[in-house]
């Protein structure tokens, strides 16, 4: 579809990316939840229509706490197909669903980069992500679950049950905690406006481990670089919100734990030498694509 | 190009040997994380948690205490307080037409629950609760301006009640207090406290 007038790049993919999070603010957050209200009408059941019911946390919780996984409820159903979509594409969630890490992703983009750290540059986000998951997995054994009293997700519900006119009902200390954290460093003052996605999110580190597992196989989706092709422009390397891509010496690098797929990048590499796809993913030294042509323009480069 | 595996430069120059770095990362992280849980529970006293079992136990009452709440609520929202209610069938018998009052909390409070068969408005459960199922129910209470400056700040009771044959299936009674000031009336304190019927739990478990 053609639009009326002419936009860049970047605003065509964030246009596109923002109808995405828009359709996953009404699949998923009360007062909408047409995903939770679908699949309590295929269930026959009657939970609560909001975010608290498909979230994944709890069916986790409920698992670590000997439960059982309840597969035939709404948090059930959706933990099968998280784990399924991340799988076979990726942290699909994370990159087009979740309107809670887009918020101050876009946000942010209106504050100056000068007033922004580059968090991904100071400290490595894998190690605290998965830190933070282990660490998220073991409370109910110590002091008891942090699943709910720190969550980003509900702080979205509020903003969109009441919090735009001014009730954003009960706020206890931790949830006050996180919606700063989430909003401020860790959102718009950190460059790309997802440290909270990168940092804190059990959500996505799930994901991304099952996605570092999955892209190795042939048939599933991952990003994929065709090495020959790129001029190391580090376009995609200023796109992406995640600071999963950095050039260095010539070289892009790519972090997979904290890559979304959100495929802004993609949308950006202006020699289309990034893509979205099955197949082999062409980074690393355990790519088959290793051509020594594209070795010997390194070398050059490096000389 | 290449996949970083590891590889943070920064830190990497801070602390030399990036595996080591990813290692002490990682277990400084899960040790926040186990802290943080930690001070969560040391805030479990901001809200309550109370428990119903029909027909076991139907009759608690609630402490909730202005000044067991953090500083993070204390300066942003420190008027509105939170009970959470979990009303359980262990009965042989579906419950119908489940109905909870508020009663002269019902001008300063609102009541949700997990349920989207419940109807907030009337408070009424619109299905059976069947034996062995469990509604989940949370009290938000907004005090009136200048309530929290008394010790005794609010009471009120919250009753299960089944609307077509008036029956009665449990009471919640809950009491706001604010410790940081004085009771005015010492004995008046003690009486109250005894005329609780059940248990009494003060805050609880805060989510
Ligand atoms: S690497 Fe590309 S797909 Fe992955 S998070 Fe960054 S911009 Fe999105
Ligand atoms: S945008 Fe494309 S060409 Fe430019 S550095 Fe990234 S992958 Fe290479």
């Amino acid at each position: 579809m053609k639009l009326p007038f002419k936009i860049n790049k970047e605003k065509t993919s964030l246009l596109h990316r923002g109808i995405w999070y828009a359709v996953g603010l009404l699949l998923f957050f009360a007062p909408f939840a047409y995903y939770v209200r679908g699949v309590n009408w295929l269930l026959g059941t009657a939970q609560n229509a909001g975010v608290h019911s498909p979230c994944f946390r709890m069916p986790i919780q409920n698992l670590l706490e000997g439960k059982g996984l309840q597969i035939l409820t709404v948090g059930g159903l959706s933990t099968i197909l998280l784990v399924l979509s991340a799988l076979l594409v990726g942290p699909f969630f994370c990159g087009r669903l979740c309107a809670t890490g887009a918020l101050p992703e876009y946000i942010g983009r209106l504050v100056p980069d000068a007033w922004k750290i580059n968090l991904h540059q100071e400290i490595n986000p894998v190690p605290i992500r998965y830190g933070f998951l282990v660490g998220f997995a073991l409370t109910p054994f110590f002091a008891g679950s942090i699943a709910c009293a720190f969550c980003n997700f509900t702080l979205i519900e509020r903003l969109t049950t009441g919090g735009l006119w001014g009730d954003v009902g009960y706020l206890g200390s931790t949830t006050i905690i996180t919606a700063i954290i989430w909003l401020l460093p860790l959102g718009i003052f950190a460059q790309g406006g997802r440290g909270f996605c990168s940092f804190l999110c059990p959500v996505g580190a799930v994901q991304s481990a099952i996605h570092s597992v999955g892209r190795r196989l042939g048939f599933t989706y991952k990003l994929k670089l065709a090495k020959a092709a790129c001029v190391s422009c580090s376009a995609c390397v200023k796109a992406c919100p995640m600071g999963a891509l950095r050039q260095e010496h010539g070289e892009l690098h790519y972090q997979v734990h904290t890559c979304v797929t959100c495929r802004h990048c993609v949308a950006l590499c202006p020699t289309k030498a990034l893509t979205f796809g099955t197949g082999a993913h062409g980074w690393g030294e355990s790519a088959p694509e290793q051509e020594p042509a594209v070795q010997v323009q390194l070398i050059k480069e490096k000389a | 190009m290449t996949e970083t595996r590891s590889k943070s430069p920064a830190i990497g120059k801070l602390f030399g040997s990036t595996k080591i770095t990813w290692i002490l990362l990682f277990i400084a992280m899960v040790s926040l994380t186990l802290s943080v849980g930690y001070y969560k529970k040391s805030l479990n006293a901001e809200g309550a948690t109370v428990e119903l079992e029909w027909p076991k136990s139907t009759a608690k009452a609630v402490v909730l205490d202005l000044a067991d709440q953090g500083v993070a609520k204390q300066l942003v929202q420190p008027d509105k307080v939170r009970a959470k209610i979990s009303y359980s069938n262990k009965g042989d018998n579906p419950i119908a037409d489940l109905q909870v009052q508020t009663g002269e909390l019902s001008t300063i409070s609102q009541i949700t629950a997990n349920s989207s068969a419940f109807d907030k408005q009337t408070g009424t459960l619109n299905q059976l609760l069947n034996p062995g199922n469990k509604l989940s129910l949370t009290l938000s209470i907004d005090l009136p301006p200048g309530a929290s400056d008394a010790h005794e700040v609010y009471a009120g009771e919250l009753r299960f009640v089944g609307t077509e044959k008036s029956t009665s299936y449990g009471t919640v009674s809950i009491r706001i207090i604010n410790s940081r000031l004085p009771a005015t009336d010492p004995g008046k304190e003690n009486r109250s406290n005894q005329s609780d019927t059940g248990s009494e739990h003060r805050g609880g478990h805060n989510h």
